[in-house]
């Protein structure tokens, strides 16, 4: 009760214009109204208390009642605050009653509302907009001096007239003819001259005046914007006449549009700005206002925020919040406008980077309040950090001696210092399994877990984005069917979210799978999103150069090997600096120590023997010269004197800059010089054999003809005869042309011709030189003879042919048949000689030994002797008989 | 086991100077004398059995069948080992000499005349000891 007094009284002295009104249309009683209302309108609270609206005030000499009707019943209907346009109120000035004060009024309708939401009271508040009001109509009446005129429409008379600054600012002469069409045909525009029609319509129907402001075109084609206000005059309800001012808008139009579109911009950059305004207290840095804005941004409210004084200090990063708060203490001392960068903790536990926009506001010389902006630049802040990451990355990437394992880890680390909470693994795919690689944040024995498991389409996110080359996100490890013979092993350690991006390599084949855990359930946002797309695409271009560094390399090494295989060495010759570089087989063929040795070109003239020195300077200054490519011979003397022989190519490079360069490639060909050099004087030699062979040949021709042996010369296939010499054409009776018409068949007994088919074959087949063998051969004569032949396999005219030498030996037969035959004779002789001339001796022999040596024998000694004089006898006979063959065989 | 000793010769004084020198050296009492070849083929034919042994002085240069013709056909007969001949000839020629090594059966070769001594050598050669050592 003492509350509500005390309100009472405070609402009585409001200076504003106030009366409460009960909702109990169409009455709308009166049930309280302040000092200033009363001072307003002129009259006493017992006038008004208890009292209808309208039956108080039941007029209005300036506005139509309807007004305040359909304001009252907007209320009711909407329940919501209602304003009206300042009006014009006329009230006897307080210091002189006669005098009458007009007063502009700004009303308000505001409805206060129970409990139940019904509405208790109308509040009708009066804002004095006088002064404002009148400023503004001067302006306008100033304006108007200039650019205004006046209009009839005479409905009896169906006439319409126009004042002279009318027709001027419609730039009319004073003969342009006038009526309702032509004026309205001014208005160029369909809709225009619809909404001018409407309006003088309403007129005419209610008698209100209107006020539009429409673009016209003048009758010189000027575009004009004119605002015309009309009140039609009614009598008994009709309408007799419309009147009214028409005024030359167009410059205010103007200025008015450029405002708009000013005010439009300024709108639009205000909601694009996503930004939290704010204000604090210089001193405590305690908040006194932050926008809405700040609900989007962390994720609590501008009342949460209020509520904690600390609040800001506390949201902010722990990493961060030293540093950022010392630094905004600092400069709010010095009253130094600032900006500065630091993360802050969502609500929901996210981090996100601020940048502070702060202003200083200091009053007598003295930092009072803060006054700033925050905005979001998370996304910009980490694009900068991974631009920056990618770049150390890459420049770790081109260094020769990191691992590609340093280089990953190197990678994921970084992206984990920008993701707090993030933890990110790297595996290998191959042939269809997940083979656990880089992922220094995750626990080893879950990595264990994870390594040699094969990929598939429902085998964790990893596994699944490998097999289905596409993203996986899963931001509920433990519902999620992807997981579902998994998630056992990360929910374990603790991991609840996974999310995997495929890295898959220009042959479209996936190589690697980019994975980021949470240890809660997280969905990635859309910045998250762009940055998995980002990594998979960055540890592609890696995880290529990489592999394409390898493959450089072992070609490289390949091309190295070639050319120490080869002996090919090369060389660059910058001809301005004389700057020359060798690769490590040229050293290798000067034999010369790379540490050890500076190549140039002086240097390298010293080195090329001496006489082919001036020989290769005039080739290389020609190439110059000219800048034709080359290809020369030389020696070139090793350090130990050994001579070696290279082919040497060089060609002239101009550079980009104009200077010039000379590249060029030395292969060492001694080997092949050597067996060159060596093959070339064997031919030497061999073409001096074949002179040789030439002269002997045509001795060996005469021998052939003028040899005393028959010889002849046949073809091994055809038999016949190619060529027979002088010895044998005496010998066998036959003509050259009788035997080269002939086979060596002719020249057998047909019994002979088997035994020569074999031989033949045997020479064929054997190729054997000089065989020797006995044949019956048979001379034109008829005549047989026996003939050693000795023969050679020779190619005569291009034929395989068998040159033969025959030696006819039938008179060497016959003496060793005769030989054999007198040796029988002996042999006869021998014979008889032992048998049947020792016959008789040994019995002889036989009968003294027993006459001497058995005298008791049992034998007569008459006996005895008989038979010796008979074997003397018999031996006499017998040599009398060998006498006589024996000169048989001297005969 | 009994041994049968054969002289096979034309030369009738020959065979009685051989029969009485058989006799004093202890070979044979009283030697079956053949004049051909074809009569000693004949009596070793008709006597050749399993347990009886033959010592042949055979004699090259006979009518009817030499001595190589008889070795020829000895060949052809049965228990061929049971018999053993020794050459007895007055040929000095070697190459008599190298065929007669030619057979089997010869266990010696004589030259006319035949002496004691010979005899007696081929009396203790191990071919005959089983006849002559009681």
């Amino acid at each position: 009760m003492h509350k509500e007094m005390e309100y009472t009284a405070v609402f009585r002295v409001s200076p504003t214009p106030t009366l409460i009104l009960l909702p109990n249309a169409p009455l709308f009683t009166i049930v309280d109204a302040n000092d200033s209302y009363l001072t307003l309108t002129n009259k006493q609270r017992e006038e008004l208390l208890g009292k209808g609206f309208f039956e108080v005030f039941p007029t209005n000499p300036y506005l139509n009642d309807n007004e305040w009707k359909k304001s009252f019943d907007a209320i009711l209907s909407t329940k919501q605050a209602h304003k009206l346009v300042p009006q014009k109120f006329a009230s006897p000035a307080i210091a002189s009653p006669t005098h009458i004060d007009i007063k502009y009024l700004e009303i308000q309708h505001t409805p206060v509302l129970d409990d139940c939401g019904e509405i208790q009271f109308i509040v009708r508040s009066m804002t004095d907009v006088t002064e404002s009001v009148n400023h503004g109509k001067f302006l306008q009446e100033t304006q108007q001096a200039a650019r205004i005129g006046s209009w009839e429409i005479n409905r009896a008379l169906q006439t319409i007239s126009w004042s002279q600054e009318l027709r001027e600012i419609f730039e009319m002469g004073p003969e342009y003819p006038l009526d309702f069409h032509s004026a309205m045909a001014f208005y160029s525009d369909t809709n225009d001259r619809k909404a001018l029609s409407k309006a003088l319509q309403k007129a005419t129907h209610d008698g209100t005046i209107f006020r539009i402001a429409l673009p016209v075109t003048t009758a010189k084609g000027h575009k004009r914007w004119i605002l015309t206000i009309g009140k039609a005059e009614l009598v008994n309800g009709i309408c007799v006449r419309i009147y009214g001012t028409a005024q030359d808008i167009t410059e205010k139009k103007n200025t008015e549009e450029a405002l708009i579109s000013s005010e439009h911009k300024f709108h639009n950059l205000i909601q694009t700005i996503d930004g939290v305004v704010w204000e604090a207290d210089a001193e405590t840095f305690e908040a006194t206002f932050i926008s809405d804005k700040v609900k989007w941004l962390l994720g609590y409210t501008a009342d949460e925020w209020l509520a904690d004084p600390g609040f800001w200090e506390k949201n902010i990063y722990e990493a961060d919040r030293e540093n950022a708060v010392s630094y905004c203490q600092k400069h709010t001392k010095k009253s130094a406008n600032h900006t500065f960068d630091y993360r802050m903790v969502k609500k929901n536990g996210d981090i996100i980077w601020i940048k502070d926009i702060v202003s200083v506001i200091s009053e007598s010389n003295k930092p009072r309040w803060l006054r700033g902006i925050m905005v979001d630049i998370t996304e910009a802040k980490r694009f900068a950090e991974l631009n920056q990451l990618e770049r150390t990355i890459l420049e770790l990437n081109e260094k020769k001696d990191a691992s590609i394992e340093h280089i990953l880890s190197t990678y994921v680390l970084g992206i984990e210092a920008l993701f707090p909470g993030m933890a990110c693994s790297i595996n290998q795919i191959r042939n269809g399994r997940l083979f656990s690689w880089i992922a220094p944040s995750l626990p080893t024995a879950y990595l264990q877990h994870i390594h040699n498991l094969p990929i598939g389409e429902y085998a964790g996110s990893c596994g699944s984005a490998a097999y289905t080359k596409k993203p996986v996100i899963v931001a509920d490890i433990a519902n999620n069917p992807l997981w579902a013979d998994f998630k056992e092993q990360p929910l374990n350690h603790g991991l609840k979210s996974c999310w995997s991006s495929p890295v898959v390599n220009a042959q479209g084949e996936v190589v690697a799978v980019f994975g980021i855990y949470y240890k809660h359930i997280r969905n990635p946002n859309e910045d998250e999103l762009a940055f998995i797309d980002r990594a998979g695409a960055f540890l592609n271009m890696i995880l290529e150069n990489h592999h394409h560094a390898e493959l450089a390399q072992e070609t490289t090494l390949m091309m190295q090997q070639g050319q120490a295989l080869a002996h090919l060495g090369t060389w660059q010759w910058d001809i301005e600096s004389d700057h020359v570089t060798w690769s490590d087989t040229l050293f290798d063929i000067y034999g010369l120590d790379k540490a050890a040795y500076t190549p140039g070109f002086s240097a390298y003239l010293s080195r090329v023997h001496a006489d082919d020195r001036q020989r290769v300077y005039d080739i290389l200054h020609n190439a110059i010269k000219k800048g034709k490519d080359t290809v020369f011979e030389e020696r070139i003397v090793r350090p130990e004197g050994e001579i070696r022989h290279l082919r040497s190519w060089a060609k002239l490079v101009l550079k980009a800059d104009g200077s010039r360069k000379m590249i060029g490639a030395c292969l060492d060909i001694t080997e092949a010089k050597l067996a060159e050099l060596a093959l070339n004087k064997l031919h030497a030699e061999i073409e001096q054999q074949l002179k040789i062979v030439a002269e002997s040949e045509k001795k060996y021709s005469n021998l052939f003809h003028l040899s005393p042996q028959p010889m002849w010369v046949y073809d091994l296939d055809t038999y016949r005869f190619l060529d027979v010499n002088d010895a044998a054409i005496k010998h066998y009776g036959y003509t050259r042309e009788e035997f080269l018409a002939m086979t060596i068949r002719d020249i057998r007994p047909p019994e002979e011709i088997p035994k020569m088919e074999a031989a033949v074959a045997y020479s064929k087949q054997h190729d054997e030189l000089f065989t020797t063998s006995v044949y019956v051969h048979r001379k034109k004569s008829g005549e047989r003879i026996y003939v050693e032949v000795k023969s050679n396999i020779i190619k005569f005219h291009g034929r395989k042919a068998e040159v033969i030498l025959a030696h006819d030996i039938s008179e060497k037969l016959d003496y060793i048949q005769a030989i054999e035959a007198q040796n029988k004779k002996l042999q006869d002789i021998a014979w008889m000689q032992s048998h049947v001339v020792r016959a008789p001796l040994a019995r002889i022999m036989g009968l003294a030994d027993l006459i001497q040596h058995c005298p008791d024998s049992g034998i007569e000694s008459d006996e005895l002797l008989g038979a010796i004089k008979d074997s003397a006898t018999e031996l006499d006979n017998i040599l009398r008989d060998i006498t006589d063959k024996t000169e048989q065989i001297s005969r | 086991m009994e041994l049968r000793v054969m002289v096979v010769d034309d030369d009738k004084m020959f065979n009685l100077i051989a029969k009485v020198l058989l006799r004093d050296t202890g070979i044979a009492c009283n030697p079956t004398i053949c004049t051909n070849g074809e009569e000693a083929l004949e009596t070793i034919g008709q006597e050749i059995a399993l347990d009886k042994f033959f010592l042949v002085f055979l004699d090259i240069n006979m009518p009817v069948k030499n001595g190589w013709q008889v070795l020829d056909a000895l060949q052809a007969f049965p228990y061929p080992e049971n018999i053993h001949v020794v050459i007895v000839t007055s040929s000095i020629n070697k190459a008599d000499r190298k065929r007669a090594k030619t057979y089997p059966q010869l266990i010696d070769y004589l030259i006319k005349p035949i002496k004691r001594e010979s005899l007696l050598a081929l009396k203790s050669s191990s071919y005959l000891t089983t006849f002559f050592s009681y």
